[in-house]
């Protein structure tokens, strides 16, 4: 970006030039010697901030982010509180709540009646890890995962939360983290957007995903997230129209690029050149996405590792599989979004199905990576974007209950790149509401998987309106404990 | 006036030279300039000394500052100064050079001309002169300094012993004990008197199975019996002892090697076992936890690749880029199918000394292919997944020394094209999940070099069954069919059986019928559908109402008043052929709460319809069940209706899933007028978390057929 403001200041005519040149030589010269490298970019704070390549040997290559939207309950999944079924419908105590907020769906509530897990919880693997009935393919690679059960975020309602997690800001004008990750480390894969974006709703209590949580924000276009959809054009406007053959497309591609050349030559403008290799990388990509989109060259064996649901487009399964292929394509950041987690209600009722609808894919999806080798270098998360509160939202019935938004305290899993497997880190209090040892912040979380990407969180910076921005903003520590 | 033409002469060269280094960026070269730029590191001499020179003899005799020798040291400085940089800068052309720390030198020897050139002019100037030697002094130690890192490396300051160069193989939970720390002992301290070639006391240690077989007094080990173990006996035992190994004078083992040893053994000397595999407290893993790195960061020593050559072999299908800021080792990675050429992968042969890792994963890879490789001497990570190799070229790349770890999974690769891979000196995991092994060749692979680790994957159990999804319906947007339209199901998996029933019966895999054509509809129909396949679970069912197209009547009205939220257009909405959708109740769907739901429609002349078909909602959770009961009135006269018939909607028992039900009700003669009544059911049942609360009853459309 720097480069292209310079470059747009030497665009200057051999008039300016002269006219500039009579200012005295010396005082380029000096000028020059002032801020070395005043004519071909970097200012002295910009030398730190190099884009497109790790600042360090990095562990992981790629992120496959499993969003699960809307905010799965972590008393039902990965926190196991037996305490809570033993005070089955007993007062939240006031020296646990210490007056947090609430949402304005239970503040009025009088009560605030503790309910414990309807599902049972059992022991996994060597870490001994407690994961729920729900999640029985979860439970059966827990040795690769790390589960953080102490994952504390600021916002309390799902769209601030959700843009937290995917912006370090809840406002929504920043960069999102995929943008953030091709800005810093590029692309592997050149006829691909190196951040791509893949939607799934479940049967269960919907929140809504929107194309700002993939935005580029102040970034530069190219980094926008790409949005995928399951119907017979997975990504928009990629056919050529109607009688228009490849050549055709190739010659008018030609031409336009050297109309664009010209006016680059007159306006010195950047975006210029981004529309230039955004129309390079369209053509390029109608070769690519149908091959990726194409599952017939996958087994049978996978299809059953991931369910048959992989095999209908726009199912959480087919996404996790062609997260997969992206991913293995060289594609740095798939996001995924699986919607219908908001349980306030029949909990009971829609948890299961919701559970079915990812389990096994998620779990397919880090065996499938570590069965090819992929698993070092490719990071996968899973979580949502806060947890549910310990007691019922309205009334506990025999064999219903609801739960309300948490933000301080929940559980999230990664897999993979770099992280410690095996583990279960981070402590809740017995009642599931506070966190008691080891916890990691939003910020901290971003901090730590921009450091396993091989980018230091604090020297990632992107100068805009005079500030220096960074995904973690002026927070964010590294986790050392997740790290392997 | 030959001072003057100098001084015109260096005036000219040192705008050329600005003139240049400002568009330095558009700057094509003869090959012929870019040569004299080799001249650069020779003259570049003259000007620093001179004026270095210079600067200290007026600064230090101040006395001789007016000395008319100082004029001519600047006019030779200046003409030095500014061909110098000039020729640096054409030097500067054949790349290679790191580009912010040329900017600085070039800026500064851009500067340096320019000093010099001013010192000339304003030799006579005194004030001038003083400010300028200042200037200088700081200005050609930073440029020359810049000039020597560009050269000599920005690090060959550093002081001695700064740069190591050792790597580390990092150790971590997963690894393989024996492998990873036992045998590396014994390769130190045992493999040199103890192999093929020497083989003492009939013992060779260098592989697992030799080892087993033990030497002329028997096995080397007992597993979980360590005081009884040769090995431990002999290295327990004094050193002055003829028996003690390793024998005197040769590498001892260290104290913490002998515990080792003897733990592993004590713990049965399973040579398969990964440190996670001990338990917490055992003291084995206790002592390997102090092993466990944190995986150092690699230092790689090799040449780096020139900058052009990098570029030229960055094509859209390929990206070759460095693995850290600043490393010469590089990754290579191949995408796409469609654009992979075999030029372009034999190109990367260029860079056989950077390499590192290399993805081609799903690339239309050959065997033949990977005969470029064996000459990739840091190669340590080769991705072949999904390539067409069938495991012949193999072969290439078993002598490499440094590879680590190869995927063939999704290959047709056999467990015998695979065996030869054993003997790579470095390699430590085979992927071959999904490949042409098998599960059984595990054991005959493990056998051959139980160093390396080969993945076959978790795999699936093969008892379990999974559960197919279930049968889709083609091309239907909204369930009304024409009567001609017919109705098409698929799978998207492959030799599976479609079984359907149209009466609303539950699909049985065996008895109902199989699905081969397209069926044509002709009523209004509940279609169940089940897909089945052997080996798999028979999926949910597809279970869906279907209407068909209907009359129209002349005049309709509604009799009670839907909420006015649910309002719509009133009557029309139930006769528009819009269908409402179970998820979205804003469209096209009336709602009536807590009232019946009654309306009236009037043909042009009696019909004999054969049905009248209401098409409700069932959504348990926001309170919308079916009609408790629903009436068809019918009659010639406007005010005579008769009631025709009566159906009483199956009512749910507890929250079910979302439905679109289709209420049938016969018909027995032909009228002109007729009368739907649908009354809501009183109260929520006490199943419900509301219960008796007031209930919703939602109609979208009402045919006649």
């Amino acid at each position: 970006m720097q480069e292209d403001l310079n470059r747009y200041r030497l665009n200057v005519s051999r008039r300016k030039f002269l006219t500039s040149a009579g200012l005295g030589l010396g005082t380029i010269g000096l000028g020059s010697l002032l801020t070395p490298g005043l004519f071909n970019g970097k200012g002295i704070d910009e030398a730190a901030l190099t884009a497109g390549l790790p600042h360090f040997a990095p562990k992981a290559k790629r992120v496959i982010y499993l969003f699960q939207n809307g905010a799965p309950s972590q008393l039902e999944s990965f926190d196991y509180k037996p305490l809570l079924t033993e005070m089955q419908g007993k007062d939240l105590p006031a020296s646990i709540r210490m007056g947090q907020r609430l949402t304005g769906m239970t503040s009025v509530q009088e009560k605030f009646p503790l309910v414990g897990s309807k599902f049972k919880f059992a022991q996994y693997g060597q870490s001994g890890a407690w994961v729920s009935e729900l999640f029985p393919k979860t439970a059966s690679i827990v040795d690769e995962l790390c589960i953080i059960r102490t994952i504390h975020t600021d916002a309390i309602n799902h769209d601030p939360a959700l843009t937290f997690f995917q912006t370090g800001a809840q406002q929504g004008n920043r960069p999102s983290m995929g943008a953030w990750l091709s800005y810093g480390l590029g692309s592997e894969n050149k006829n691909l957007p190196s951040f791509c974006v893949l939607l799934s709703k479940g049967r269960g209590n919907g929140q809504g995903v929107y194309s700002k949580l993939w935005t580029n924000g102040f970034l530069d276009s190219v980094h926008q997230g790409v949005m995928f959809s399951s119907g017979d054009d997975p990504v928009l406007y990629l056919k050529d129209p109607e009688g228009q053959d490849r050549m055709d497309r190739r010659s008018m591609l030609d031409k336009l690029g050297k109309l664009n050349e010209m006016a680059y030559e007159d306006f010195g403008d950047p975006e210029i050149h981004n529309k230039i290799s955004q129309y390079e990388m369209a053509y390029r990509m109608q070769t690519a996405v149908p091959e990726l989109t194409d599952i017939s060259r996958e087994s049978d064996d996978i299809i059953r590792m991931y369910g048959a649901d992989a095999l209908v487009p726009g199912t959480f399964a087919a996404n996790c599989l062609l997260a997969r292929k992206l991913s293995e394509a060289g594609v740095r950041f798939v996001q995924l979004y699986h919607q219908g987690w908001d349980q306030h209600g029949n909990l009971v009722g829609e948890m299961p199905m919701q559970a079915n609808d990812v389990d096994r894919a998620s779990a397919a999806l880090v065996m499938d990576l570590k069965q090819r080798g992929l698993l070092d270098e490719t990071l996968v998360i899973w979580g949502g974007e806060f947890g549910r509160t310990n007691y019922c939202q309205g009334t506990i019935t025999k064999d219903n209950y609801g739960r309300d938004h948490h933000p301080r305290c929940f559980s999230m899993w990664m897999a993979g790149g770099g992280v410690k497997p095996g583990i279960v880190y981070g402590e809740t209090d017995e009642f599931g509401y506070n966190i008691v040892k080891d916890p990691v912040s939003v910020h901290d979380l971003h901090a730590t998987i921009l450091h396993l990407l091989g980018l230091d969180h604090e020297k990632l910076i992107f100068k805009h309106l005079g500030r220096r921005y960074r995904l973690t903003d002026v927070e964010g520590k590294l986790v050392e404990g997740l790290i392997a | 006036m030959q001072t003057r033409i100098l001084t015109y002469i260096l005036g000219c060269l040192n705008l050329l030279l600005v003139f240049l280094v400002s568009f330095n960026n558009m700057l094509a070269l003869p090959d012929a300039l870019q040569w004299s730029g080799r001249l650069h590191p020779m003259l570049l001499h003259f000007p620093l000394a001179l004026l270095f020179i210079t600067a200290i003899a007026y600064l230090f005799w101040p006395a001789e500052r007016n000395n008319p020798v100082f004029s001519a040291v600047f006019a030779l400085a200046s003409f030095t100064a500014v061909i110098s940089a000039l020729s640096g800068l054409f030097l500067s052309h054949s790349g290679e050079y790191d580009p912010a720390l040329l900017t600085r030198h070039k800026w500064l020897g851009t500067d340096i001309s320019i000093i010099a050139f001013l010192l000339w002019i304003s030799r006579d100037v005194k004030a001038w002169k003083s400010i300028l030697v200042i200037i200088a002094l700081p200005v050609l130690v930073f440029g020359g300094h810049y000039g020597a890192a560009l050269t000599h490396g920005e690090d060959y300051l550093d002081w001695p012993g700064n740069n190591t160069t050792t790597q580390q193989v990092s150790i971590t939970d997963s690894s393989l004990v024996y492998a990873s720390m036992i045998q590396p002992i014994l390769e130190a301290k045992c493999y040199s008197c103890h192999n093929e070639k020497k083989a003492k006391g009939q013992l060779i240690m260098t592989s697992l199975a030799s080892l087993m077989k033990g030497g002329k007094d028997g096995p080397l080990w007992i597993a979980g019996d360590a005081l009884n173990s040769h090995i431990v006996q002999r290295m327990q035992l004094s050193e002055e002892d003829k028996k003690h190994m390793p024998p005197r004078g040769k590498p001892q083992l260290s104290q913490k090697e002998k515990v080792l040893i003897e733990l592993w053994i004590a713990s049965g000397a399973d040579t398969a076992k990964r440190i996670a595999g001990y338990p917490a407290s055992d003291t084995l893993r206790k002592i390997l936890a102090g092993f466990i790195t944190r995986g150092q960061e690699q230092r790689y020593t090799m040449a780096a690749a020139s900058a052009s050559t990098i570029r030229d072999l960055n094509t859209p299908f390929c990206t070759v880029a460095p693995v850290a800021e600043g490393s010469p080792a590089l990754a290579v990675t191949f995408t796409v199918r469609g654009g992979f050429t075999s030029q372009q992968w034999k190109a990367i042969a260029a860079l056989k000394e950077q390499v590192v890792n290399i993805n081609c994963a799903n690339m239309p890879l050959k065997d033949e292919d990977l005969s470029i490789l064996k000459d990739f001497s840091n190669l340590e990570t080769l991705i072949l997944s999904g390539t067409d190799i069938l495991g012949d070229g193999l072969k290439y790349i078993t002598q490499l020394p440094k590879l680590r770890h190869v995927a063939v999974s999704s290959t047709k690769v056999s467990a015998d094209k695979l065996k030869p891979l054993a003997s790579a000196p470095a390699l430590r995991t085979v992927y071959c999940w999904n490949s042409g092994t098998s599960l059984k060749d595990s054991a005959t692979l493990a056998q051959v070099n139980p160093r390396i680790r080969w993945d076959f994957g978790k795999g699936n159990d093969p008892n379990e069954l999974v559960r197919l999804t279930p049968p889709q319906v083609k091309d239907l947007e909204h369930p009304i069919l024409d009567g001609g339209k017919l109705l098409v199901l698929r799978h998207p998996m492959p030799g599976v059986q479609i079984r359907y029933t149209l009466d609303g019966a539950v699909p049985d895999s065996t008895s109902s019928p199989l699905y081969k054509d397209p069926v044509r509809i002709s009523n209004a129909c509940r279609l169940r559908a089940i897909a089945t396949r052997p080996g798999w679970l028979t999926s949910d069912t597809t279970d869906m109402t279907l209407f068909v197209r209907s009359a129209k009547p002349v005049f309709a009205k509604l009799l009670t008043k839907p909420d006015s939220n649910y309002k719509l257009n009133g009557v029309t909405s139930l006769l528009d052929e819009k269908k409402g959708e179970m998820n979205n109740i804003r469209e096209n769907w009336l709602g009536f709460h807590g009232l019946n739901c009654e309306a009236s429609f009037t043909f042009a002349q009696p019909t004999a319809f054969r049905e009248v078909v209401v098409s409700t909602l069932k959504k348990t959770g926001p309170h919308i069940l079916p009609p408790r009961l629903i009436e068809l009135w019918a009659g010639n006269d406007s005010t005579q209706l008769k009631k025709i018939a009566s159906i009483v909607p199956v009512q749910p028992q507890k929250y079910e899933a979302d439905k679109i039900e289709a209420q049938v009700l016969k018909n027995d003669g032909a009228y002109r007028y007729y009368k739907i009544k649908a009354y809501p059911v009183p109260a929520l049942p006490k199943w419900h978390d509301s219960r008796g609360k007031k209930v919703w009853i939602f109609v979208d459309e009402i045919f006649f057929n």
